[in-house]
């Protein structure tokens, strides 16, 4: 047993209070849903506060938490940095989630607009991307709840990644995403509040001038400003993340979600409240030299320098903001997929005449689908699965370009899109296989854009933004 | 080129000030909103 661990009971109890309060407090914002927007989209009317919250959130995974201090401790200045330049995906949205929301005003997903804009076999294409990353990123969520969980406690792996999963599943189900964005808000809390009293002890115990110096005279390599791994890393990561965002229904949802004028206001503020904190949860690992800790695991340094400085309570604050950080992933996931796939799946293609209670009872039980899903694909631990997201880095960033030039360009066709995407994550698969992961998001993301420009001057088309506000593509 | 401590400081200093504003941005926010009754 490692120093950082939380004896099982003590484990459990925490799991159990966080799991009654964010079930009863589903259950509680929940209970006036009474229609799919109201379900899926929290009535589309989320004021400032509540889409900050959430944009920023949603976007602290337990990457954040424990990656970031693993890639500090590897790659020094630049691991946390290049961490924290995920941010700019959030950023960058801002202006997009506002040109969503003007162009379809009564939107349901990403897969809407690609069908309207590009037609169905880009629509394809886009859908399998979608799912692909939808699924890899639950899973690994799943995983890394089973692993840090276990890590952090007495917990089995099974116990740690079943609770979660069940605490997600029954108060996305109960409240819909009003209740995922709600909790949302108070995980953002918890979450900053025990990463600045962990970074604030670590200065006041340890010194800025202490880590510093033990650095230079021990691993002088990770204040070199000039470590070529760690910037191809910054790179790819900078692609990656902008491809998670711009794709991924997670964050379309949202722009629908949100209330007029507030999307592009709320994605900004979101991504600069959340640009330090990778570099402070990654300064802390810095200091692991300093106070004589050799990490078994390198993800595992953050925890083990939080419970060096802060004891038991330290131990218990590292667990409590792992388990928010998951959380507000995770639920954010399971309510966006679900709602993709009601709409693009279910009434898509098995049933175009489904009403929004028939919607509505759909979208719950594919809700608790995904669930069962995610637990029967975490239940093996296969811990090469946790490097699963950097395999969709491919697929998401070939994704980039066709939205771009979607949302502003009228000139690119489905056809140039379609072989975009697909060339774009050809590319990025090889790549990923013949150099390495920090090229596959760069290169999948390159060769899109190359496809797209020659669409562009090869066969330009002349889209009508109007299609948006036909009768057709207006849901009920 | 290696990182001096005096912009290691100022680096970690900053974040940590960033970190420890967001959440009482987001309390303020969140106050303002729900006195305007816009929070949904």
């Amino acid at each position: 047993m490692i120093e950082a661990q939380l004896d099982w009971s003590l484990a459990l109890a925490i799991l159990v209070g966080f799991g009654v309060l964010w079930v009863a407090f589903g259950w509680y914002l929940g209970r006036d849903n009474r229609s799919i927007d109201d379900y899926a989209l929290a009535g589309r009317n989320v004021g400032f506060a509540f889409a900050t919250a959430t944009a920023m959130a949603t976007w602290i995974t337990s990457n954040t938490t424990l990656v970031a201090p693993q890639l500090a401790y590897q790659f020094g200045i630049w691991g946390m940095i290049g961490y924290s330049m995920a941010a700019l995906g959030l950023i960058l949205f801002a202006p997009m989630a506002q040109r969503i929301k003007s162009l379809m005003p009564h939107g349901f997903t990403s897969g809407d607009f690609i069908r309207t804009r590009y037609g169905k076999s880009a629509w394809a294409m886009f859908m399998i991307i979608s799912v692909f990353y939808a699924m890899g990123w639950l899973v690994s969520l799943g995983m890394a709840g089973g692993i840090l969980l276990s890590s952090l406690s007495d917990l089995s792996y099974h116990t740690g990644m079943s609770a979660i999963l069940i605490i997600c599943v029954l108060y996305t189900l109960l409240g819909g995403l009003k209740a995922v964005i709600a909790t949302d808000f108070v995980q953002s809390i918890l979450i900053l509040t025990g990463v600045v009293i962990i970074a604030w002890v670590c200065i006041d115990t340890v010194g800025i001038g202490e880590i510093h110096q033990q650095v230079s005279d021990f691993q002088p390599e990770l204040l070199n400003v000039a470590f070529p791994a760690a910037i191809m890393f910054l790179f790819n990561n900078i692609f990656f993340g902008i491809g998670e965002i711009f794709h991924s229904n997670v964050w379309w949802s949202r722009a629908f979600a949100f209330k007029t004028g507030v999307g592009k206001r709320a994605f900004l503020l979101g991504g600069l409240l959340w640009l330090p904190i990778p570099i402070v949860t990654g300064f802390v690992a810095l200091a692991a030299l300093s106070l004589g800790i050799i990490p078994p695991s390198a993800d595992m340094v953050g925890p083990l320098v939080a419970a060096k400085l802060l004891g038991s309570i330290g131990a218990i604050f590292v667990f409590v903001v792992v388990f928010s950080a998951l959380a507000s992933s995770m639920d954010s996931l399971l309510a966006a997929t679900s709602d993709l796939i009601t709409q693009d799946g279910y009434k898509r293609l098995i049933n175009p005449r489904a009403d929004s209670d028939t919607l509505l009872k759909a979208s719950k039980r594919i809700v608790i689908g995904l669930g069962v899903l995610t637990w029967l694909l975490c239940l093996p631990k296969v811990a090469t699965l946790g490097a699963l997201l950097n395999f969709t880095g491919a697929f998401v960033a070939s994704a980039i370009w066709p939205i771009v030039f979607g949302l502003y360009h009228p000139g690119l066709t489905g056809r140039f899109a379609t072989a975009a995407m697909a060339l774009g994550t050809i590319t990025g698969l090889v790549l990923y296989f013949v150099i390495g992961f920090y090229v596959a998001a760069i290169s999948a993301c390159l060769m899109s854009l190359a496809v797209c420009l020659l669409g562009l001057w090869l066969a330009p088309g002349k889209f009508d933004w109007q299609t948006f506000k036909e009768p057709d593509n207006v849901p009920e | 080129m290696y990182l001096s401590e005096t912009l290691l400081t100022l680096l970690v200093l900053v974040a940590c000030a960033g970190a420890a504003l967001a959440p009482i941005i987001l309390l303020l926010l969140y106050k303002r909103d729900l006195k305007d009754k816009s929070l949904w």
